[in-house]
Formats: C-alpha cells, structure tokens, sequence
C-alpha cells in the first residue's frame, strides 16, 4: 500500500464542455498541511469532492488511504473530516442533537476534546442549527469534523464567514496541531496570507490545471521579484529568463522570476539594467504571477 | 421610470410574468384539453361550473404562488426592499396589492381569452369572478403580509382565504350565474348589485388589515408566530432531551431520517382521518357506525395501499444535491447500502405505524359493531364480500406487495436526486389519463382505440420485464449488486409467478374477460424485484456522480 494519504494521477473533470479538472496529477505525504489555492471557480472544490468521493473520476484514478473513494465511501469518509464551502449542516437539529448524531458514526470520537472545543467556540447545545450566526456555523461544522481527531482534515474555504481573530487564534493553531499530532490536512482557500502562514506543501490551480505544486520553502526559495532600472525608457521591458511577469515602467520595471538571482544578474546586465531591488516575493505575488503567465499569450506577460 | 407605480410594475411583471403566463396557458389547457370538443359542439352540457370554476380556481390558486414567491423565496413577505423607498404605507400597500390584484384578474382574463379564441365560449366576467378574484387576491396577500416569516401560517391562511372567499361567492354569486345560464349574453348581467358590494367592501377591508400588517412588520414588530413555534420546541427538547449515544451508526441515521423526513406524518394523517370520522359519528346522525364504518375504514385502508406509499416515498427520499442536507448526508461515513437502506426502512416504518393507527381504529369499530350483535359488519370490513374471504391473504399479500413496488420505485427514483427522474414516477398515470382524454373527446377511430387496448397490456408486460432485466444488468454491471443477487431475485420471481399467475388462475372468475392477463401479470410481478437493484443504482448514481 502506498504511504500517500492521497495520490491522484491524471485527474480529469468535466461539466458539460466546461473542464473543470484537467491532468491533475497529486500525492500528499501524512503529516503534511497541503495548501490548495486557486481563484474562484478554479477547481478545488471539485478536486476536494473527488477526495471525498463525491465525484467520481471521467479519466484518471483517485486514492485515499489506498482506496478508491467511490467504491469505500464508509471507509475512506470515516477517516476524514471535512468541512464544506457551505457548512451544510441538518438545518432542524440542535447542537447538541448533531453531537450526538455525529458521534455514532465515528469509533474514535473524543467526548472530552468535543466538550473543549464546545466551550472553545462558546457554543449551546440547545441551539438550533438554523439560529446559529455565520461563524458559529462554521464553528459547529469544524467541531464535528474535528472531534474523533481524523487522519485526513479536508477544509474547503475554512476561513469563510469566520472573524479574523478567530481565523488566525483558533483556525491556524487547530491545523498545526493536527499536522504536529502527525495527521494529515488539506485545506482550500484563496486567502493566501493564510495559506503562507499555515501550509507546508502548496498547490496551485488555475482553469482545472496545476500550475504550481511544491513546498512552501521550495517556491520562495526558486522565485525572486526583481526592480529593475534601464539607462532609456522603455515601451516592453526585455525578457529575462524564468521571467513569469512584469509590472511597471517605462524606465524601472518589476520582474516576478522563477530563478536565482546569481543567474539573473549576468542576463540583467547584459540589456544594460540595473537591479535596484530584490527580494522574496509573497505567494500572493506568485500566484498572480503564474495565473497570468498561464491565461496570456506568449509575450503579453507585462502590465504598464 | 418617472413615477413609483410604474417602477413597481415594472419590477413586478418581470420578476412574475412567466408564472402568470404558465397559470394562463396551464388553466385554459386544463378546461381545452379534455374538454374541447363539447366545448366547440355544446358548451352547456359542460356545464356552467366547470367552464368557468376551472380557470377561477387556476387564477385564485396563481395568485397566491405569486404572493408567496418573494425576493425570499423560502419566507414570503412584503418586500422588504420597498420599506426604503420614501413612501408611506398606504400607497405601498394600495399598490402592491392593486398588482396582485390585477395578476389574479390577468390569470382569469387570459384563460378566458384563450378559451374564446379556441372554442368560441365567452367566459362570465366582470361583476362576479373579476370582483370575487380581486377580494380573494386582497385577503390573500392581507394575511400572508401579516404573517411574515411564518411559512406554514401563512399557506394555510391564503387557502382559507380561498375557500372562504369562493364560498362567499359561489353561495351569492356563482348561483346567478348559473340562474341567469345564458353565457353568450352580456357578462356584466352576473350579478346582482348587493352581492357585489359586498364583495368590494370585503376587499377594502382586506386592504385595512394589510396595511396594519404591514406598518407592524416596517417598523420591525413582526407578528411572529415562529417565535411561539419556537418556545414551544424548546419545551419539548428540554423534556426528552438525552446525550446517550445511539447503540450504531445505522440506529443514528434512521433516528435523523426518521426527524428529517416527517415518519410520523402518515400515522398522524390516519389518527386525524379516524379522529374526525370518530367526531362525526358520534355528532352527527348523518353518520351511522354500521353503515359508514366498514366503508370508512375501506376507504382509508386503500388510500394506505395506493396512495401512501407514494407519498412516503416522495417525502423520506426527496433529494436535491446543492441544497444543504444533502452534502452533508452524501459525506456521512456511511456506505451506499446503509444509507438507502435506512431510508426504505424509514418509509416502512412509517407505513406500518399508519396501519398501526388503522388497525386500532379498526379494532375500535370492530369491537363496537361486535357489541351491538352485528357480526356481519365485521367481516364487512375485511372484505366485501364473504364469499371471497378464502383469498383474504391473497389480497393483504398484493396489497404488501403493491406498496413495496409503489415505495421501491418511487423512493428509487427520488433518491437519484433529479428531477426528471424522479418525476418518471408519474408517467403510468399522466399516460393513461391522457389516453383516455384523447380517445373520449376526440372521436379517435374505434379500430385504432382497438388496437391500441389489445396491445397495451403485453406492452406493459414486455416492457416490466425488459425494464427488470436492464436494471439488474446494470446494477451488476456497475458492481452495485452482488453477483448472486439476480439469481435469488430470479427465485422470488418465480414464486411471485406462481402465486400472482397461477393463483388467480385456478378461479377463473378473477381473470374472465381481461385482456392478456397472463402477459400482463408475469410482467407485473417482476416490478416489486425491481427496487433490490434499481435502489443502490440510484443512490450511488447521487452520492457519486
């Protein structure tokens, strides 16, 4: 048996004739927080509902814990906790009731560990889950799926209707304590600070593809933001290599690059530049960067 | 737009004009269709009520799908949007309604229109349905404005309306019209003045109670009756509350479909039929134990067998994915078996607890009649007739059998989570029905009417087995089904076989004078098999899609 969590190899997905999935080819190691990140309508959650087994594969084949999801929804799901995009929640029930459903269908549940992140989220048993705000739904939705300590924490859009204090305090430190007790999460959002600030291994999809899938320190050590200033104004700025972007101008321009900067230096210096700024670029930057530099023709990858 | 009534039309026509064009066309089709060639030969024998009840009805019925249909489709209310705007209650509420209003009459006056067109007819119009119409539109959006955010009131407040507003009418107006009998005269000779007027003075006050309900919900004093609702829940979950855990997974999920999916509601529905049977009977001389009783429970017990487990199988497994129960439903750690399982057994059970309720109210009436001496009443009410009391368990076996298929199918067919699907369900009633239309009112050919009798009933047996065969092929195809299942299923058919063809058989009586019958029954006795395969098709064609 393979020791991915989730191994996806080929993945395609389509709505009709929109192609929601294309060529996704994925594996998360356990004890790994998996960022998935992508604009709106991107495809994560459709990837993430193909984990759960609630789509089911046109082409390519789909794992988790070396089952298909399709053909082992009560195992492959009795090891997952999920929270969805919606927080879909039974409607009629009470807190409580939803507890105590919850429970039966999971061996391992933690009556302890539920309680604390009952009183945590400041949450009523006796209420019911139609009255329930925004952020008290989605504290429910991650009480339950939090509560029997799942080996695979899948998250779509977690920080969705949640405050930001809650957000950052609780979220973050519920996620790197599931990965520190060895657990596996995977987690949607194209709220980037955050994925920066929790995520060890970070996806990126744009139109249904993968355009960038590697660690955290991996992407910020391969990518470099460039100021560059030429000696005349320029109309387009030159191509520097691994160049994914460029903004500004006419005489300085800021490069998003996927190389070092030692190898930048020599091709700077060869049209004449001279580089006045250098630094890390945010995964924000790198996004947008790579999701322009896939959508636009060849050569129309700078802004003015 | 220059002035605010022209801006509310506009904004009310576009958000309702294609269900006020369905209830028009949807109305003259109901009264053209099977109808229309007495409709075009002699309108009268018709007769009056019905030409002009149905389109009446369809507008009086329209109107309030349309009140109730607000920007909040799941809390109809005055719109909210409209209590920014600087104008004062009066005028909101003189010109909404004055548009629901004229919706209603817009439904009446297009089904009246189309009708004319196509048959010649000319419907009675302005000073009898158009008043009564707009009293019946004032009351109905009056209550469902004073009632915001209370769903279930507020339905049953517009259909009282209804009823009462069409009482009112059909007792003091209808009747004239029906007096006056001569439809291609003048249609303002309907009624009588008096009538009228007090039709008119009803509708102002309709308009009265409207703008007091309205003013109470503007300024954020909302008449909540789902505030009492919810006291009332609360109350009862403080009582029975419990943190036990359930004994299993499959205990939890039938106690949450069972909650979900109303499984009280068809024992309830048999307690409130025996409860005002029990009232009548004991109020009312009309009603006697010894002749009502045995025909009561009769009836009763066939809506159980024909109509029950239709609607318990539209209720417990109506599914639409996108809507909020069912991504959590669909995620349960749970496998497709157990989940479609849990559901039939909810639907079983609920349809046991009504022949629960039946049986004691029947018990009741039994031990009644027994008392008084008449024992024959009580095998009235077991059959009909006592010379046919031998296959009595033939009959409760077809009738178990018939609900099975009926819940099997219907619930199978629902729990695909479409639509469309599941509204296959209808076809062997919308197909015959509109057989029967077509070939009564339109003087089809008598050899074609032949034909068409002669081949429907192999029709239908070729087409169940063909249809069992193909589900079962799939199913195993699929991996849905075991491998073993076609032959145990194969097995039961055979029984089935015996006892549904070979049975009925060795009486001929039962079966003299019907077409085909074997043909017919050897198909029909492959349906209650078909929902072991056609079941885990459907649910994993939802929960995997």
């Amino acid at each position: 048996m393979s020791a991915n969590v989730v191994e996806i190899q080929g993945l395609d997905r389509r709505f009709g004739k929109r192609t929601a999935l294309e060529g996704i080819d994925l594996a998360v190691h356990k004890g790994v927080v998996l960022g998935l990140v992508g604009a709106n309508g991107a495809g994560k959650t459709t990837l993430i509902k193909h984990i759960l087994g609630l789509l089911k594969a046109q082409t390519g084949t789909v794992r988790v814990f070396g089952l298909d999801p399709v053909r082992h929804p009560a195992e492959v799901l009795g090891r997952i906790g999920y929270l969805s995009e919606n927080r879909e929640l039974p409607e009629w029930m009470r807190v409580g009731e939803l507890l105590r459903y919850t429970q039966a269908f999971y061996p391992a549940w933690d009556t302890h560990y539920a309680q604390d992140l009952l009183t945590l989220f400041e949450l009523n048993r006796g209420q019911k889950i139609k009255t329930l705000s925004r952020g008290q739904r989605a504290q429910t939705a991650l009480l339950i799926a939090l509560a029997y300590r799942p080996d695979l924490l899948l998250l779509d859009e977690p920080s969705s209707g949640l405050d930001p204090v809650v957000r950052r305090d609780i979220l973050s430190a519920i996620i790197r304590t599931v990965a520190d007790e060895g657990r596996t999460v995977v987690f949607s959002s194209h709220l980037l600070d955050e994925v920066e600030r929790v995520a060890d291994v970070v996806v990126m999809i744009h139109e249904g593809r993968t355009v960038l899938k590697d660690s955290l320190d991996a992407i910020k050590a391969t990518h470099i933001r460039l100021t560059v200033r030429f000696p005349q104004p320029l109309t387009s700025p030159p191509s520097l290599p691994g160049v994914l972007s460029c903004t500004g101008g006419p005489q300085e321009w800021t490069y998003v690059c996927h190389n070092g900067l030692k190898d930048l230096q020599q091709e700077v210096d060869a049209v004449h530049g001279l580089v006045v700024d250098s630094a890390v670029p945010t995964l924000d930057e790198i996004f947008v960067s790579r999701a322009k530099g896939h959508t636009s023709p060849e050569g129309s990858l700078c802004d003015r | 737009m220059r002035s605010i009534a022209l801006a509310m039309t506009w904004e009310y026509w576009h958000r309702n004009v294609r269900l006020i064009v369905g209830v028009i066309t949807t109305g003259a089709a109901l009264l053209i269709i099977p109808f229309g060639r007495e409709l075009l030969e002699n309108p009268i024998l018709t007769g009056v009520r019905v030409l002009h009840v149905i389109p009446l009805l369809t507008a009086m019925i329209g109107q309030v799908v349309v009140a109730l249909s607000t920007t909040h489709k799941d809390r109809p209310e005055f719109p909210q949007e409209l209590y920014t705007k600087p104008v004062s209650t009066v005028t909101l509420v003189a010109l909404r309604m004055a548009l629901g209003i004229s919706a209603a009459a817009g439904m009446y006056l297009g089904q009246a229109l189309l009708i004319w067109a196509a048959s010649g007819v000319a419907l009675p119009l302005w000073w009898g349905p158009l008043v009564a119409l707009a009293m019946t539109a004032a009351w109905t959006h009056a209550l469902i404005w004073s009632l915001p955010g209370c769903i279930l009131p507020q339905v049953i407040a517009a259909f009282l309306a209804i009823f009462l507003c069409v009482s009112y009418y059909g007792r003091h107006v209808a009747s004239l019209v029906e007096l006056g009998g001569d439809l291609s005269g003048p249609p303002t000779r309907m009624a009588r003045g008096l009538y009228g007027m007090g039709m008119v003075a009803l509708t102002g006050l309709a308009y009265a109670v409207a703008v007091v309900g309205v003013r109470f919900d503007r300024r954020g004093d909302r008449i909540s009756l789902a505030r009492v609702g919810a006291w009332i829940s609360d109350r009862i979950y403080a009582i029975r509350r419990t943190d036990r855990p359930f004994g299993s997974a499959r205990a939890a999920q039938f106690w949450c479909e069972w909650r979900q999916h109303w499984g009280l509601l068809l024992p309830l529905l048999n307690l409130l039929a025996l409860s005002m049977y029990a009232a009548l009977a004991m109020g009312t001389r009309k009603v006697s134990l010894e002749v009502d009783g045995p025909i009561f429970l009769q009836s009763l017990a066939f809506i159980n067998i024909v109509f029950y487990p239709i609607l318990v199988a539209m209720v417990v497994n109506t599914q639409e994915r996108g809507g909020s129960k069912d991504l959590f439903w669909a995620t349960r750690p749970a496998s497709d078996n157990m989940l479609l399982w849990v559901r039939l057994r909810v639907a079983i059970a609920s349809l046991l607890a009504s022949w629960g309720v039946w049986l004691a109210g029947a018990l009741v009436i039994w031990g009644l009649l027994w008392v008084t001496g008449q024992r024959y009443d009580v095998m009235n009410i077991v059959t009909p007739n006592l010379s046919r009391l031998r296959y009595f368990f033939f009959y409760a076996g077809l009738a178990a059998l018939a609900m099975w298929t009926a819940l099997g199918i219907v619930g199978s067919l629902h729990v695909t989570g479409r639509k469309l699907v599941a509204a296959l369900w209808l076809t062997p009633i919308v197909v015959p029905v509109a057989w029967n239309i077509l070939s009564r009112n339109y003087h089809l050919a008598a050899p074609l009417v032949a034909q068409v009798q002669a081949i429907t009933p192999w029709a239908i047996g070729i087409l169940c087995l063909a249809g069992t065969v193909l589900v079962y092929g799939v199913a195993v195809y699929k991996g849905r089904i075991s491998r073993w299942l076609p032959y145990a299923a194969f097995g039961v058919y055979l029984v089935l076989v015996l006892c549904q063809v070979v049975f009925p058989y060795s009486d001929k009586s039962l079966v003299e004078g019907k077409p085909n019958p074997i043909v017919l029954s050897l198909g029909l006795a492959a349906l209650p098999l078909v929902p072991l395969a056609l079941g885990p098709l459907a649910i994993a064609w939802n929960r995997h899609r």
